[in-house]
């Protein structure tokens, strides 16, 4: 398919040639498979999102090997780097910028790798070819009902008994609670609850399976909800009563879980961006494309400065928000891959929150420009702009930590911890 | 059955941007793919590869930076890939090239079949899988849209005016379209194991070819399509009619429908 705009050219952020071949093919599957499909899995699930959901589309992703590309190949993964997810991410999310089947492939990549650098092997094992195959959904239930952002405030308690441990609690605005009852074998996510004392210290994670080989879990009682956006992926909550997990499921050490989903987080959130800034992609091609079409005053609209400055200066975001998210993840790669001496996990928290900050926020105000410029048209539900605006504006809110954590992560780390109490 | 699949490493011509001022293809930098019906061939080769066993050898012949094609051959699935490369091969002529080709098929010796794209994506010359088939003396089936291989090889080769079917001797040349299947998306982990594997990397000496006579290029002009802008007007509701049948008539003239 003819691009309107071309790649850019750059010579600071470089991919091997396996990475533009690997980006190349992603680009082939997602014309043939995702691109002419969309609109429609938006509109469907928006109807009915439990019964709708692009279950054969997650499962072809899956033989592509779409999900789980940063994992061992011992597990069922693709072996390959966390900047080859990036690029699957944001080349998924330009076939389809309601961002739903991005979101999908970027949880099931940051969170599977997570598991990956935390689970045991037996259940490494267990779940990840499962998720890698587009079976199982496995992405990060943290947040609960009274809030998100304050992760060690979270309430659900994981109390060990014997060989398992037994949750009882709530979390709410969970991605995948669907897809979870959905696909055959299941899945669940990397879920944070309460081991110990109050605070962070207090905390453990868990790869908790709600249903596994196609079989619910007792005590998971879960609620999908009405999104506004992005509906080929499921939103909703669960309250676990007494749900039974055996031990072998704690990933990492107990205790610990802070520690532990906070890297998750920061690997995450880099493949949020990425999938923002593939929908911005999307979102500045319709707009040349309007631009070259569209005539007001017998000039195209694109002759009045007011709108090509703002298109320049949304190009320049958008370039920036692009050269944030690579960075990051070949950060990601030389601390997760490379296991480079010089660099910790800690390092990647000023270059994710970057990431984080200005892709979602730079996919947005674009989106919102767009429709202006297109009036009164994208408006009606016949031109999808909207739903490039509406999926991403999910990553504005929140998810995967929001805008204004991502701000408190620069601020601190750069001026310190004591000084911005 | 061992087969040998010809690929050539295109421009990607989707990616090609054109002078405005001379409508000539920029091709300093151009992005290259293989060449789509090459692709084809290859894909064609590994399904009866994996229905009847055997091996899938390739041979790519051109400048320098094909040898990047060599990463998706292997990733696709492909066992050996044989490369000849030359500066001046960018614009080598189809006789050059074919022997090029032949030479090269010489050196893997053992074969069953050869398959390769009818045309490739760039040049659509339509000439190298005929050359090749002559300078081999092997039967000729041009432009497949369909093969079998059990019990015997059958070709539906579109000819233009009919697609004809040929019960076809092996070994044989065969040159495939673009309808003859849809070929494979290698995973991100074939295409990582491809990138560890070796291939033969031949020059023109090693072939005993020295000489390399160059196509002169003339000129590429970008394609025009001229509009007719046939206007019917038909006003009065009571022309319609009338106005219906002018349309028909200058659409049956175009022998659309």
């Amino acid at each position: 398919m003819e691009r309107v705009l071309e790649y850019p050219k750059d010579p600071v952020i470089t991919f091997s040639k396996e990475e533009e071949l690997f980006r190349q093919m992603v680009r082939e599957f997602c014309e043939k498979h995702i691109e002419p499909n969309w609109i429609e899995v938006d509109k469907a699930a928006e109807k009915d999102p439990m019964n709708n959901m692009p279950v054969d589309l997650i499962k072809k992703m899956g033989q592509q090997g779409l999900f789980c590309i940063p994992c061992s190949e011992e597990y069922g993964g693709q072996g390959g780097t966390y900047t080859m997810a990036t690029i699957a991410t944001e080349e998924v999310a330009y076939a389809d910028p309601s961002v739903a089947l991005a979101v999908y492939a970027l949880l099931n990549n940051g969170w599977p790798f997570a598991l990956e650098l935390f689970g045991n092997e037996e259940i490494c094992q267990e779940i990840l070819p499962e998720v890698a195959k587009g079976n199982a959904f496995f992405g990060i239930a943290s947040t609960e009902p009274q809030g998100g952002s304050d992760v060690a405030g979270i309430r659900t308690t994981a109390t060990k008994k014997g060989d398992v441990y037994v949750f009882n609690g709530e979390k709410a605005y969970i991605s995948g609670v669907g897809e979870v009852q959905r696909l055959s074998w299941g899945g669940g996510w990397f879920l944070v609850a309460r081991t110990g004392g109050p605070g962070h210290q207090g905390l453990s994670a868990f790869a908790f399976l709600a249903r596994k080989n196609g079989e619910l879990g007792k005590g998971w009682n879960p609620t999908i909800y009405e999104d506004i956006g992005r509906h080929g992926l499921t939103t909703g909550g669960f309250i676990m009563n007494d749900f039974e997990l055996e031990a072998k499921y704690l990933l990492g050490e107990e205790n610990k879980g802070f520690y532990h989903v906070m890297e998750g987080f920061n690997l995450a959130r880099i493949v949020v961006a990425a999938a923002t800034i593939g929908a911005a992609r999307w979102l500045l091609e319709k707009a040349v494309e309007w631009f070259r079409s569209r005539k007001l005053f017998g000039r195209n609209i694109s002759s009045f400065q007011g709108v090509s400055f703002k298109f320049a200066e949304l190009y320049a975001r958008w370039e920036a928000a692009r050269y944030f998210v690579y960075r990051a993840s070949r950060l990601a790669d030389k601390v997760y891959m490379e296991k480079d001496p010089s660099l910790n996990p800690k390092d990647l928290n000023v270059p994710v929150a970057l990431a984080k900050n200005y892709g979602p926020e730079t996919c947005v105000d674009l989106a919102e420009e767009v429709m202006k410029w297109y009036g009164a048209y994208a408006f009606t539900k016949e031109a999808p702009i909207f739903r490039a605006w509406l999926g991403p504006f999910s990553y504005v809110i929140g998810a995967e930590g929001a805008q204004n954590i991502m701000r408190v992560i620069i601020a601190r780390d750069l001026i310190g911890k004591e000084f911005i109490r | 059955m061992d087969i040998i699949v010809c690929i050539k490493q295109s421009y990607d011509v989707q990616q090609l941007k054109f002078d405005p001022k001379t409508g000539e293809p920029m091709l300093a930098g151009a992005p290259r793919k293989m060449s789509d019906m090459d692709r084809r061939a290859l894909e064609e080769a590994l399904k009866i590869k994996e229905n009847l066993g055997g091996t899938v050898k390739t041979v790519t012949v051109g400048p320098p930076e094909s040898r990047d094609v060599v990463k998706e051959i292997y990733a696709m699935g492909a066992d050996e890939a044989f490369v000849v490369t030359d500066l001046k091969l960018d614009k080598a002529d189809p006789d050059l090239t074919a022997k090029i080709i032949v030479e090269t098929i010489k050196k893997i010796r053992n074969f069953d079949l050869i398959l390769a794209g009818a045309a490739s994506t760039d040049d659509y010359s339509w000439q190298i899988p005929a050359k090749v088939a002559a300078l081999l003396d092997l039967p000729f089936f041009p432009n497949a849209v369909s093969m079998t291989v059990d019990g015997g090889l059958v070709v539906e080769s579109d000819l233009g005016d009919a697609i004809y079917k040929y019960k076809a001797p092996l070994p044989s040349v065969v040159s495939v379209s673009l309808e003859i299947n849809e070929p494979r998306i290698p995973t991100l982990s074939a295409i990582l194991k491809a990138s560890r594997k070796q291939f033969m990397d031949f020059y023109l000496q090693d072939l005993g070819l020295g000489v390399v006579t160059e196509l002169e290029v003339r000129k590429v002009v970008m394609p025009k399509v001229e509009r007719k802008n046939v206007v019917v007007e038909a006003t009065d509701p009571s022309k319609m009619e009338d106005g219906i049948k002018k349309i028909l008539d200058e659409l049956r003239k175009e022998n659309v429908i």
